[in-house]
């Protein structure tokens, strides 16, 4: 422990390397956590120099502090209101103009701001030579640069953080432009917001920023006719919309800036680079789609082979411990009901959340990769016209398509597109991928009743779930999120190779995040289907005596509709709810038999169109618990009581739809 | 002064205007894209999404962007 603390922000462009700056001060150590309120990751972490004791705040990679995303509204207000000591905006230096953008209006705020050139190995490579001194002044602020992959500049970086800038301070302008400025001057003397500086509260006022509008004192009519005159008047003055005429003073100031610091510029890419040459490929009309499912089947086979031993191995071992621990506690004289709680209960529980992870784990440091590469933003632009005639948003074809390992990942992936309404639609729909845990499920199934077109039958049924998923989707976008889809305007980052440091850190911060909350919420409900099951005292367990037999037995009148109206199929669906593979496990201990002996005794109750309609009842009914509590720790309860419900109810009635109208043709 | 959704592959352009909805104009402006920058087209709608080239940046855009922005091509 330091005598002198510090609290400082990290801000920067997506792609700026403001990752890698982050871990590389802080050593990859981060407390990974939500910014009250909302779904965005909030990194923190810390470093110690000299005698000082520095916290980082990571913030959301920004383009702007507009407040349109609720990205740019955290940093805006953590600037704002937390006002961490210095403020360091990390800037890809081979892009100097356009990240400067997010730079200049930090200062407008009054941040106390460091200005970090990293990547300045493109900069050297590319000939180009910044003269940070001359930035520097005219700023007046600490100009540092650094390579962050490679670790270097990070210690003059720390010192800049810990010292006293010795420049004096001049209050940072950029002249809009008389016209504008006499309306700003204007809405300065009517508008003060405690709190804000005044001069950018006019600002935002006139460049309609809504946040600034609901706050801005006085009334809300008051200030929109106010702001609405001001815009009315600089309109017909410059002969065009005001927000243009901003956007274009703030890239006057930065070009002639950066004529006079910047030795070569980069009017127009003078050569193209390999990454060019490769997207003219990878998103070519053509050849984009198959190549990306190419890498998508790639994926998916490196994490499934991978994962399917290791399974397995967490299984034996699991089986092994609740074995074990009964002989302990029998040896021991305990209670038989003890045994039972340890062995099915507590180790089954933590036995179910353990065999999540080889999956889980995988499925993360394969999307790290594919992040890390570049090749991700890539993906949504290849689906991005097909999605868009479906009324989706191109970005969220990749959590749908992860969705189909595994929903948990899939509706965290969520989390990339910057509309909210975007990200809730593709988190409802997302359960319907068809995920893997269901497979055993089709493959007992087809297994045992379409044996010849055990493929073409399973094909269908995840057919069946994009094309639900198609039409679930349209029927909520015009139920609950009217609109247009936002626009895709994406920055496409140069191919790089990632560093296996930097990935395994995003594939822990992830996973572990995952451990953490579904964890408790899967090893929660193991235990209380363990109770259902064991009670009331001395049932056999699972049995139609027992209580979750019992619910059974009330589902299956229910379930008589759809072909399969017996109290096992019923408490099978409700063990699929802890985990869509326990669906065949729990019917193998319902009937006493083994998993071979499974197809014998499936042919005794079920038809094979009474087969084909419980698939496709697993297929839609409800996500498994740990999605749900993904899905409730991503919206709300609203939302998430919705995704139950909805796909309970679907699941029901298309299950009864195929058995009756099965029936009427066969 | 043509939309740039007409614009081809190899084009050296300087953007004159974004036409668009709230916030759009801004939205493109922080990613770079503002009436009076030059930019060059690396990939275009016919035969996939629009790159543009903005110095060293890429921007990719979707469906329907690429016919809100006019240009004008570099004497």
């Amino acid at each position: 422990m330091r005598e002198k603390k510090l609290t400082i922000a990290l801000v920067g462009n997506p792609n700026s390397g403001k990752s890698t700056v982050f871990n590389q001060l802080t050593g990859g150590r981060a407390h990974v956590g939500n910014w009250p309120g909302v779904t965005v990751e909030k990194k923190e972490g810390k470093f110690e120099f000299r005698d000082w004791d520095v916290e980082v705040v990571d913030l959301p990679g920004i383009y702007s502090l507009s407040a349109h995303s609720i990205d740019e509204k955290i940093a805006r207000d953590f600037v704002l209101k937390e006002k961490p000591d210095k403020v360091v905006v990390i800037v890809d230096a081979s892009n100097l103009e356009r990240n400067l953008y997010l730079f200049t209006q930090l200062l407008e705020l009054g941040a106390n701001v460091i200005l970090d050139l990293n990547m300045m190995d493109i900069v050297k490579k590319r000939g180009i030579v910044i003269d940070t001194k001359k930035l520097s002044h005219y700023f007046c602020v600490p100009v540092v640069e650094t390579v962050a992959t490679k670790g270097e500049g990070i210690e003059e970086l720390k010192e800049a953080i810990v010292s006293d800038f010795k420049k004096e301070k001049r209050p940072f302008k950029i002249d809009y432009g008389e016209d504008i400025e006499r309306e700003i001057a204007r809405l300065e003397r009517i508008f003060t917001i405690p709190g804000y500086p005044s001069r950018w509260v006019a600002i935002k006022l006139l460049e309609g920023d809504r946040e600034m509008a609901d706050l801005a004192e006085g009334e809300k009519v008051q200030i929109e006719s106010q702001v609405s005159e001001s815009k009315k008047r600089l309109e017909e003055h410059l002969g065009y919309d005001l927000e243009t005429a901003l956007v274009e003073r703030r890239y006057a100031f930065l070009s002639g800036l950066m004529k006079e610091s910047v030795s070569k510029r980069y009017g127009l890419a003078e050569r193209l680079d390999i990454s060019d040459k490769i997207d003219r490929i990878l998103l070519n009309r053509y050849l984009g789609i198959p190549i990306f499912l190419g890498m998508m089947w790639l994926l998916f086979q490196f994490v499934f082979t991978l994962s399917g031993p290791l399974q397995d191995g967490v299984d034996a071992f699991m089986t092994w411990l609740g074995k074990s621990a009964s002989y302990g506690i029998e040896y021991l004289r305990g209670p038989k009901w003890l045994c039972s709680l340890v062995s099915d209960g507590i180790i089954a529980g933590v036995g179910s959340v353990l065999v999540f992870l080889p999956p889980i784990f995988l499925l993360f440091f394969a999307i790290a990769i594919l992040e890390a590469s570049g090749y991700m933003a890539r993906a949504a632009f290849v689906m991005d016209r097909f999605m868009h005639a479906l009324g989706l948003h191109g970005k969220s074809f990749i959590p749908m398509l992860i969705g189909f390992g595994c929903n948990i990942p899939g509706i965290m992936a969520a989390r990339t597109m910057e509309s909210e309404k975007d990200r809730i639609l593709t988190i409802l729909v997302n359960p319907l991928m068809s995920c893997s845990a269901r497979l055993p499920i089709y493959t007992l199934f087809a297994g045992a009743f379409f044996r010849e077109n055990q493929g073409l039958v399973v094909f269908s049924l995840y057919l069946l779930g994009i094309v639900l998923a198609i039409i679930v989707a349209r029927i909520f976008k015009s139920l609950f999120f009217r609109g247009e889809v936002s626009p895709l305007i994406m920055e496409l980052p140069p191919y790089r190779m990632p560093t296996l440091k930097g990935v395994l850190i995003h594939m822990w911060e992830r996973g572990s995040l995952f451990l953490k909350k579904a964890g408790t919420i899967i090893f929660g409900a193991t235990v209380c289907v363990w109770l259902l099951a064991s009670l009331p005292l001395g049932v056999e367990y699972g049995s139609k005596e027992s209580l979750i037999g019992q619910i059974g037995s009330v589902l299956a009148p229910l379930l008589k509709p759809a072909g399969f109206g017996f109290w096992q199929a019923g408490v099978a669906l409700l063990f699929g709810i802890l985990a869509k593979e326990v669906v065949v496990g729990s019917f193998g201990t319902l009937y006493g038999v083994e998993e071979q002996g499974l197809a014998e005794v499936i042919h005794g109750v079920f038809t094979p169109l009474s087969a084909y309609a419980f698939m496709v009842m697993s297929l839609i009914y409800v996500p498994c618990i740990a999605a749900i509590g993904t899905i409730r720790r991503e919206t709300n309860w609203k939302w998430t009581f919705l995704a139950v419900c909805y796909s309970l109810v679907l699941g029901w009635f298309m299950a009864v739809g195929i058995y009756q109208v099965g029936k009427m043709f066969l | 002064m043509i939309p740039l959704s007409m614009a081809r592959q190899g084009e050296r352009l300087r953007v004159l205007r974004i036409s668009g909805g709230k916030g759009f104009v801004q939205r493109l402006a922080e990613m770079g894209l503002y009436p009076g920058v030059e930019i060059e087209i690396i990939s275009d709608g016919s035969k996939g999404p629009f790159i543009i080239g903005i110095g060293l940046s890429r921007i990719g855009l979707g469906f329907g962007m690429a016919k809100r922005i006019f240009v004008e091509t570099l004497s």
